[in-house]
C-alpha cells in the first residue's frame, strides 16, 4: 500500500484512481511509491528536505487522448496532477510536485516533432521533446534552420516556453516566439488556441498567435489552468553570417557601463540575441572549483577572485552577444558593436578565433548558435553536493538597476556564507538576473541557510520593486504574495479563472501560488 | 588520457561526432564486438578512484577511470541505454551524478544508490549513504573499520549497491582519521539500475 497519500484522499479512492489509470496508460505507467522509479521525481537539489514534495505517484500517458482520460479520472476521483514535460528545471524543483502526495502528470512519452514547416519557419512540438531531441531532428533532416535551447540542453523545448524560460540567439525569447497551443481541460475536453479554433484552421495555427477574440495562450503559463499537449514555435533561419564575441570587463563597477553601452544596441535590434553579462564565478567554474581556493565556508574573497580572473584569462563581468544575419550587414553592425564596447576603460573584446580553446567562451558560443549541450552543469561542482536554486529577478536593462541587484544579492549572499554567482540575461528592454544559489546538500545547516538567504531576497528585491519571473517549488507562494498590488488584484483574479476552469481544484495546485478556492499554502503545508 | 578540458575546447555538441580520440564504446559497450562497458566508473582526479577501481576489478567488475566532457559522456549513455539499459556505479563529481540521474529516469532506470563523502579539515569523513538499508549498514561497519580508504569498501559493494532492492533507507555517520584532506572537488558515489535487474 501506498506509504504517501494525495492530502485528504483515502487509500482506498487512491487506489481506485490509480487502478483507473493503469487502465488507461498500462501497468508500467503509473509508478506508486513502492517502485524505485518514482524516487526520479524527487527535488534532490532544493534547499527544503526531499520529503516535502514527495509524489504519491507518476502517471506518464503516450497520448492526447490518454491525457484526457486520466484528467477526467483525476477529476472523477479528486486526485491533485501535478504536469511536467521532462522535468528537467533543477533548480526550480525538476519533476516534484509543489507538495507531496500530488500525483506527477509525467508527458516525456509524448516526444514527437508533429511538424516542421519549412516554408514559413515553424514546428509543433510534443511536451516531451527535450532540446537534444529537437536539434538532432532537425540536424537529421537537414533543415535550414536553427533551435534555441536554453542552457540544459536535457531540458524540455515546451516546458521551458511554459515556464517563460528564455534561450540565448536571437529567438531567445521562448513565449515570444511561441504561436499555437492545445489544452486538456479540467472536464477533460481538448481546446486549441487562437486559429487553431477553426476546424480547418491548422494552417494559420502556428503563423498567427491572436484568432479572434482574447488572446489566451499566456493563461496556460506557469499557471494551472490546462495541460497543455502541444505548442508551435517560430524557428530562426540559419543566418549566413553569425559573429559571436565576448567583452572582458576587469572590474566589477563595469557593469553599470556595459549595461548602459547595450541597451540601444538591444532596442534597435543591432545585437538581436539575448545577451549576457556573466560574473567571473559563473565562467570559472567551468575550470576550477572552490576546494581549490579555499577550504571551509564562506565566501571567497576579492583578492581570490582576482587571482582566479588572472588565471583563467576572466573578466571580473564577461559579457557575450553575437551578430547573425548577412555578411554585410553583420560586417557594418560589427563596427558600431565593437567601437561601442571598446570606449569602456580596460575592456577586452574577443571573437571566435581569438578564444578557440577557452571551453567557458566556447559553450557559449555554442548557445548562441542553438547547440544544446551540459558544459553549465560544471557550475554544479563549484560547492559540490549538487544543491542549487536560482533567484532570478527582473528589472529594467539600465546600469543603475544592474548595480543595485548586483550589490544588494551579493550582500545577502555573503552575510548567509555564499559565493555571488549571477549573471544578467539582457532582453529587449528588461534583464533577468540569475543568482545560481549554490550549496552544499548534504550539510544541514548550510541548506537551511540558502534557504534562508533566498527568502530574504524575495523580500529585499520586492522591497526595491523588483519581482521574480520565476522560482523554484518552495517559493511560489512567496513570491506570488509579492505582487500584491491593489490588495492582491492579480492573484485575486488568478483564483477566480483557476476556480472557473477547474472547479475540482485538480490541476496543480499551488502552480505559482495559484490555489483551488478553499485551499492555500498553510491547509498544504 | 584525454583530458575533460581537452575535450569541453572541442566544442562538441550533443548530436555532433567529436574527433574523440579515447575508444567511448568501452564506455557503452554497445558498439561493434566489444562487450567490455564498464559497470564501473570513476572520474580521474578524486584520490579515492583508484582504490575503487582497483577492489572492483579484483571482485570481478569492469572498472574504468574516466575524463570525458559531460556532454558527450551523456549522449554516448543516452544512445546505449536506450538500446540496453545496464547497471552503473559511480564515482564522479556532482555534474556528472546530477545528469545520469536525469537520464536514468528518461530510461526507465532507477536511482538505487547514492553516496556522500566530505573531508573535513580535521581529517574526519562524513558519509551520507541512501541505498538498499542492509547494504548501507554494512557499509557503514566497514567503512569505520577502513577509516579513510572507503573507497575499497566501495569497490567490494558495488554489485549490491547497483542492484534494485528493498525500499531504500538513508544514514549519515562520520568516520575519524588522521589523514589531511585531499585538496580536490568534492565528489559522490551514486548507482543506477534498470528495474528489477541485478548488476550483471
Amino acid at each position: 500500500m501506498n506509504s504517501i497519500l494525495p492530502k485528504g484522499v483515502s487509500k482506498e479512492r487512491f487506489a481506485a484512481a490509480t487502478g483507473a489509470m493503469r487502465k488507461v496508460v498500462g501497468d508500467p505507467w503509473v509508478i506508486l511509491d513502492e517502485n524505485p522509479l518514482i524516487a526520479g521525481y524527487m527535488d534532490t537539489y532544493s534547499a527544503a528536505p526531499e520529503s516535502s514534495t514527495a509524489a504519491s505517484a507518476a502517471v506518464c500517458p503516450g497520448s492526447v487522448e490518454e491525457v484526457q482520460e486520466i484528467v477526467r479520472i483525476a477529476r472523477q476521483y479528486r486526485i491533485p496532477i501535478w504536469s511536467i514535460s521532462t522535468g528537467k528545471n533543477f533548480a526550480y524543483g525538476g519533476p516534484a510536485p509543489r507538495t507531496a502526495g500530488q500525483v506527477v502528470l509525467d508527458l516525456r512519452r509524448m516526444n514527437r516533432v508533429i511538424e516542421v514547416n519549412t516554408d514559413l519557419g515553424y514546428a509543433i512540438v510534443e511536451p516531451g521533446v527535450a532540446y537534444v531531441d529537437f536539434y538532432n531532428y532537425m540536424k537529421r533532416h537537414k533543415l535550414p534552420y536553427w533551435i534555441d535551447c536554453a542552457a540544459n540542453g536535457m531540458g524540455g523545448v515546451m516546458g521551458n516556453t511554459l515556464d517563460h524560460g528564455v534561450g540565448y540567439t536571437a529567438y531567445g525569447d521562448h513565449l515570444l516566439m511561441q504561436c499555437g497551443m492545445e489544452v486538456v481541460l479540467s472536464d477533460g475536453s481538448l481546446m486549441r488556441t487562437g486559429m487553431g479554433a477553426l476546424p480547418n484552421g491548422a494552417a494559420s495555427w502556428p503563423v498567427y498567435k491572436y484568432g479572434y477574440g482574447p488572446y489566451i495562450d499566456g493563461l496556460f503559463t506557469q499557471s494551472n489552468f490546462g495541460v497543455v499537449t502541444k505548442i508551435g514555435l517560430w524557428l530562426m533561419p540559419e543566418p549566413p553570417a553569425f559573429r559571436p564575441f565576448m567583452v572582458q570587463l576587469q572590474n566589477e563597477d563595469d557593469l553599470y557601463e556595459v549595461t548602459e553601452k547595450l541597451r540601444p544596441l538591444k532596442i534597435n535590434m543591432i545585437i538581436p540575441n539575448a545577451a549576457i553579462t556573466v560574473h567571473l564565478l559563473w565562467e570559472a567554474s567551468v575550470y576550477t572549483t572552490k576546494h581549490e581556493w579555499k577550504t571551509g565556508s564562506g565566501p571567497l574573497p576579492q583578492r581570490t577572485l582576482r587571482q582566479i580572473a588572472e588565471k583563467f584569462n576572466l573578466g571580473m563581468w564577461n559579457f557575450y552577444a553575437a551578430l547573425y544575419g548577412l555578411p554585410e550587414v553583420v560586417e557594418a553592425n560589427w563596427q558600431i558593436v565593437e567601437s561601442t564596447f571598446r570606449s569602456i576603460k580596460g575592456a577586452k573584446i574577443y571573437r571566435e578565433a581569438d578564444r578557440k580553446d577557452d571551453p567557458s567562451f566556447n559553450y557559449r558560443v555554442r548557445l548562441m548558435r542553438g547547440e544544446p549541450n551540459l558544459t553549465e552543469f560544471s557550475l554544479m561542482n563549484w560547492v559540490g553536493g549538487g544543491g542549487h536554486i536560482n533567484f532570478s529577478p527582473i528589472s529594467p536593462a539600465s546600469g543603475a538597476d544592474a548595480m543595485k541587484q548586483f550589490h544588494m544579492i551579493r550582500k545577502a549572499c555573503e552575510k548567509y556564507g555564499f559565493d555571488y554567482i549571477g549573471e544578467f540575461v539582457i532582453g529587449w528592454r528588461e534583464q533577468h538576473h540569475i543568482l545560481m544559489l549554490m550549496f552544499n546538500r548534504y550539510d544541514a545547516d548550510e541548506s537551511r541557510r540558502a534557504h534562508d538567504c533566498f527568502a530574504q531576497l524575495i523580500n529585499d528585491a520586492a522591497a526595491e520593486g523588483y519581482g521574480e519571473y520565476r522560482t523554484n517549488l518552495h517559493f511560489m507562494d512567496q513570491i506570488a504574495g509579492t505582487y500584491n498590488a491593489n490588495d492582491g488584484a492579480l492573484l485575486r483574479m488568478q483564483r477566480r479563472i483557476k476556480h472557473a476552469l477547474d472547479p475540482a481544484g485538480i490541476l496543480s495546485p499551488g502552480k505559482n501560488g495559484i490555489w483551488p478556492l478553499g485551499e492555500s499554502p498553510e491547509t498544504n503545508s | 588520457m584525454v583530458h575533460r578540458r581537452e575535450l569541453l575546447k572541442t566544442g562538441a555538441g550533443l548530436l555532433l561526432a567529436a574527433p574523440i580520440r579515447i575508444p567511448l564504446r568501452l564506455l557503452t559497450g554497445v558498439t561493434g564486438a566489444t562487450t567490455e562497458a564498464p559497470d564501473v566508473i570513476a572520474e580521474t582526479g578524486i584520490a579515492a578512484a583508484s582504490e575503487l577501481i582497483n577492489a572492483a576489478q579484483a571482485n570481478a567488475r569492469h572498472a574504468r577511470a574516466i575524463d570525458l566532457d559531460s556532454t558527450i559522456m551523456i549522449r554516448r549513455l543516452s544512445e546505449a541505454w536506450a538500446a540496453n539499459p545496464r547497471p552503473l556505479f559511480g564515482m564522479t563529481r556532482s555534474d556528472i551524478a546530477i545528469l545520469v540521474e536525469a537520464l536514468a529516469r528518461d530510461r526507465g532506470m532507477a536511482v538505487v544508490y547514492r553516496g556522500w563523502h566530505d573531508h573535513r579539515a580535521n581529517g574526519d569523513i562524513h558519509h551520507v549513504l541512501y541505498g538498499n538499508p542492509d547494504v548501507i549498514a554494512a557499509m557503514q561497519r566497514e567503512f569505520t573499520s577502513a577509516r579513510g580508504a572507503f573507497g575499497r569498501v566501495l569497490g567490494r559493494h558495488v554489485a549490491e549497491l547497483a542492484s534494485v532492492g528493498p525500499r531504500p533507507a538513508s544514514i549519515n555517520f562520520t568516520v575519524e582519521t588522521s589523514g589531511r584532506p585531499p585538496r580536490q572537488a568534492r565528489f559522490v558515489t551514486w548507482a543506477v539500475a534498470p528495474m528489477g535487474t541485478a548488476a550483471a
